[in-house]
């Protein structure tokens, strides 16, 4: 049968099996634990949490589709076309494990996107404390960049995340797990400096990098005598290094909507991530927070080619959810619950989150400006509020709601000139297959 | 060639002042907005040195992509004033060149700042005129005829003390241009993007199929109201004879648009109103609050295109020109304010005519050195280059002497009757 238009052609099926999934019982969302003793052998295929095909012991293969159909209202609007309705992601990937030790994915994105292949990669393990991993995938850094989407607890994230962190690129990178899992470790070298750091243009603007994060569970790893809640804290450390040609290269500043608040300023030099991060999810509780600071050299950048301070970007963020109906976050929200009367209804979660980021130079002696080669450059900072709402009805249809609230320091270059402060109101509704 | 030039002058001298007597005399208002702080900027004897410190590797940048529309850091030096971080970037359409940019000079681009009470000024690169004064004369003539026009003076444009060459300097028409002009800014300011083949058709009732193209807002960007637009242009195309003097004039002031469709004929602007490709170069003010709008002029350096260059040869292809010629009130009119413009203009010796002539000695010395001004044909050498400036100089003034009689002679045509020349005053018996 022939789709009267592609878009409903792509959208029909999904919202089929979204509608049959919501009355569905839930089924095993792990297939691989499912996996773990199979020993059958030649050619099967199964359709639990997505489709399955498997070929002995040796090969298993998984079809996997993300969609995220979003809907955003902007108060006051700051586009002149503006567009209620996104199809965010329409991601579909391909992913699967060769002889039990080298572990594929290839995924790519056919909504409107910069960069449409997402995670092309191979990964080796050697042991569990040692694997290889090659192609492109996300630069090791921020522990919200380093999230899926699918699996936010917001439906952005938040700026730090969103704008300084790396993003993926091209490499190669070691990595594992040690300490019977106490200790985490991410080492990589990369061709650039991520997709989130190109120009309009989508040119890279950093070069070869070089990136490391580390994470460790302390409570696990050293001998305290804390309660066992605890166990789950981690807390990691991350930093990346790379050169940065002369040009209008320096990282732009976004609001949540994607307004540009800061526009590229040039540098020249080395362009330096560090980064610190804390999760902990005690029961149906959250906490989650990072702290990131970028700096750009801007060497021989001044209108007379003399050397100018540093380019700062700097920004934290503190997050806390609260799962209504009970389930231990940790273990995952996306099987439902049963509650009384209204039987199956899935997991009900909400958050708040409050975060700022800074963009300045490195002085704040001389006259203060906007120049994109200024000397002391006028600082300008985004402090959001977002509260949050999240449902996940089945394992396979999640429906978020966020109020977010953006606040900017210097409104001469807000989205609207002289207004400094933004509503934005979005409902996000997911199907992952 | 100048005995020609010369011999050409006195045939044509006669007929040219006979012509001219039916032009009324002594109709140029000199109507001028009052003095500003920046009239210094733009005083009519003076020649600015604009000195712009910029990063090298920005200049290069903006050489290399000068169809892009990137802003670049600089600090500006005029006369000692010295303006930092302001904002400049290649402008132009089809006159954009890499060795000579023109360059639209934002001063309040990264700072809440002015110079001279001005946010921006335009540095036009002359490439589309060898002469390079005919946007400066025909914008002084607009304001002559009462109508609001940008200032303009003439200057030389240092790039980190590097001579690029002879600019036209040409007011913004912004904000600061519309409250000088018309006491208010708060109204919608769009600028014509040229739309090929559009010539005021009636295009459909989505006020989107009207901005932000080609009426292009330049103020309120994110709420353009464009549909007092879409109701002037079912207006214009949709209102009979009788209706379409009150329909038409809710939203255009029908005769400040007739008096500068006066001025771009009279001078035989080809790339204007009646360009014939499509309505080209203007800007459109509504004023606040109001449905009420006018038309404004902008880049007449394709004025002076040839001494027989018919007025009204495309007109009947525009919607709005078409129709206020059928209609004998609004056509008597536009006929009167040709005329207007004839008189103030002149021909020999006339008002513009010296102006060419002061303003060709004045600039003269500095166009020669200009090492980046083009030529009528390649190879483009400075002697060649500078050949081509007398010509054109020689080819305006020409034009002033034949275009009086060239205009009657339409206009005649048209249904023109001239007045009766005043009677003799009585004689003593």
């Amino acid at each position: 049968m022939k789709c009267a238009g592609p878009f409903w052609c792509r959208i029909l099926p999904v919202l089929a099996l979204a509608g049959s999934s919501v009355l569905a019982q839930d089924t095993n969302p792990d297939s691989k634990e499912d996996d773990a003793g199979g020993k059958k052998a030649g050619l099967r295929f199964s359709w639990k949490r997505h489709p399955t095909v498997k070929v002995g012991n040796w090969l298993r293969v998984d079809f996997r589709a993300r969609m995220q159909l979003d809907w955003s209202i902007l108060d006051p609007e700051t586009k002149v076309d503006p567009k209620i309705f996104d199809f965010e992601r329409r991601r579909f990937a391909v992913e699967g494990t060769l002889f039990k030790r080298f572990d594929f994915e290839v995924s790519r994105e056919t909504a409107e996107t910069d960069f449409p292949w997402k995670d092309v990669y191979g990964n080796i393990r050697i042991k569990r404390g040692f694997q290889v991993r090659g192609g492109r995938f996300r630069i090791p850094f921020s522990l919200e960049q380093n999230t899926g989407p699918t699996d936010l607890d917001f439906i952005e994230r938040s700026r730090i995340a969103a704008r300084l962190a790396p993003g993926r690129d091209t490499g190669v990178m070691v990595h594992g797990n040690l300490l019977n899992k106490a200790l985490r470790y991410q080492g990589g070298v990369f061709g650039n400096d991520g997709d989130i750091a190109a120009r309009t243009d989508n040119v890279r603007t950093g070069q070869r990098t070089v990136a490391g994060r580390l994470i460790v569970q302390p409570v696990r790893w050293l001998p305290l005598a804390l309660p066992k809640v605890m166990r789950d804290i981690s807390i990691g450390a991350a930093a990346t290094a790379s050169d940065v040609p002369e040009g209008l290269n320096g990282i732009r500043g976004r609001t949540v909507a994607d307004s540009t608040t800061f526009p590229a300023y040039f540098v020249n030099g080395t362009r330096r991530r560090t980064g610190l991060e804390l999760s902990w999810m005690p029961g149906p509780f959250s906490v989650k927070s990072e702290f990131i600071d970028m700096r750009e050299q801007r060497l021989k950048q001044s209108l007379r080619g003399e050397d100018l301070p540093d380019f700062i970007q700097r920004g934290w963020y503190v997050s806390g959810s609260w799962v209504v109906t009970g389930q231990k976050k940790a273990r995952g929200l996306d099987r439902g619950r049963y509650i009384p009367f209204i039987k199956r209804w899935g997991a009900v979660e909400v958050a708040a989150r409050y975060e700022a980021i800074r963009m300045a130079s490195d002085t704040n002696t001389g006259r203060a400006s906007r120049s994109t080669r200024a000397f002391n450059i006028t600082p300008q900072s985004d402090r959001v509020w977002t509260f949050g709402a999240n449902w996940f009805l089945t394992q396979w249809v999640k429906l978020q709601a966020n109020l977010i609230r953006d606040r900017l320091e210097d409104s001469f270059r807000a989205p609207v000139q002289g207004v400094p402060s933004y509503w934005v109101y979005k409902f996000r509704m997911q199907f992952v297959l | 060639m100048s005995t020609l030039m010369g011999h050409f002058a006195r045939v044509w001298r006669l007929p040219a002042l006979l012509v001219v007597s039916f032009f009324p005399a002594g109709l140029a208002s000199g109507q001028e907005a009052p003095k500003t702080p920046q009239d210094e900027f733009f005083e009519e004897d003076s020649f600015q040195d604009i000195r712009l410190e910029i990063h090298p590797s920005d200049w290069k940048r903006l050489q290399d992509n000068y169809l892009d529309n990137t802003y670049y850091p600089a600090n500006l030096v005029w006369r000692g004033t010295f303006i930092e971080n302001i904002g400049i970037r290649s402008k132009g359409r089809t006159s954009r060149r890499p060795n000579k940019p023109g360059l639209r000079v934002d001063i309040n681009r990264f700072e809440d700042q002015e110079f001279l009470g001005l946010k921006s000024f335009l540095l036009d690169n002359n490439i589309q005129d060898l002469s390079t004064i005919k946007e400066r004369l025909a914008m002084s003539l607009y304001r002559r005829m009462g109508l609001p026009a940008p200032r303009e003076t003439h200057g030389r444009l240092y790039i980190n003390d590097k001579l690029i060459g002879v600019y036209t300097i040409t007011e913004s028409t912004d904000k600061k241009f519309l409250e000088r002009w018309l006491k208010e800014d708060g109204g919608y300011l769009y600028e014509w993007v040229f739309r090929d083949g559009f010539k005021m058709q009636y295009l459909g009732d989505n006020p989107d199929l009207y901005s932000p193209w080609p009426f292009k807002p330049e103020t309120h960007e994110l709420n353009p109201d464009a549909a007092p637009i879409e109701k002037m242009m079912r207006a214009i195309n949709q209102s009979t004879d009788g209706e379409f003097v009150k329909a038409v004039g809710e939203y255009l002031d029908l005769k400040k648009f007739l008096t500068a469709l006066a001025v771009e004929s009279y001078l035989a602007e080809f790339d204007g109103f009646l360009s014939e490709s499509g309505v080209n170069n203007m800007y459109f003010y509504r004023f606040k609050g109001k449905n009420l709008g006018m038309f404004l002029p902008k880049d007449k350096d394709n004025t002076f295109t040839e001494f027989e260059w018919p007025m009204f040869r495309y007109a009947k292809d525009n919607v709005l020109v078409r129709r206020c010629l059928a209609i004998p009130e609004l056509r008597d009119f536009l006929f009167a304010e040709v005329r207007r413009a004839g008189s103030i203009t002149g021909a020999e010796d006339g008002w513009m005519d010296t102006e060419i002539i002061k303003l060709s000695n004045q600039l003269r010395e500095f166009i020669y050195a200009d090492p980046n001004k083009e030529c009528l044909d390649s190879p483009c050498t400075l002697e060649r280059s500078n050949a081509d400036f007398e010509k054109q100089i020689a080819y305006m003034r020409e034009l002033l002497r034949r275009r009086p009689a060239i205009v009657l002679t339409e206009l005649k045509a048209l249904g023109y009757v001239p007045p009766l020349p005043p009677p003799p005053p009585p004689t003593e018996p």
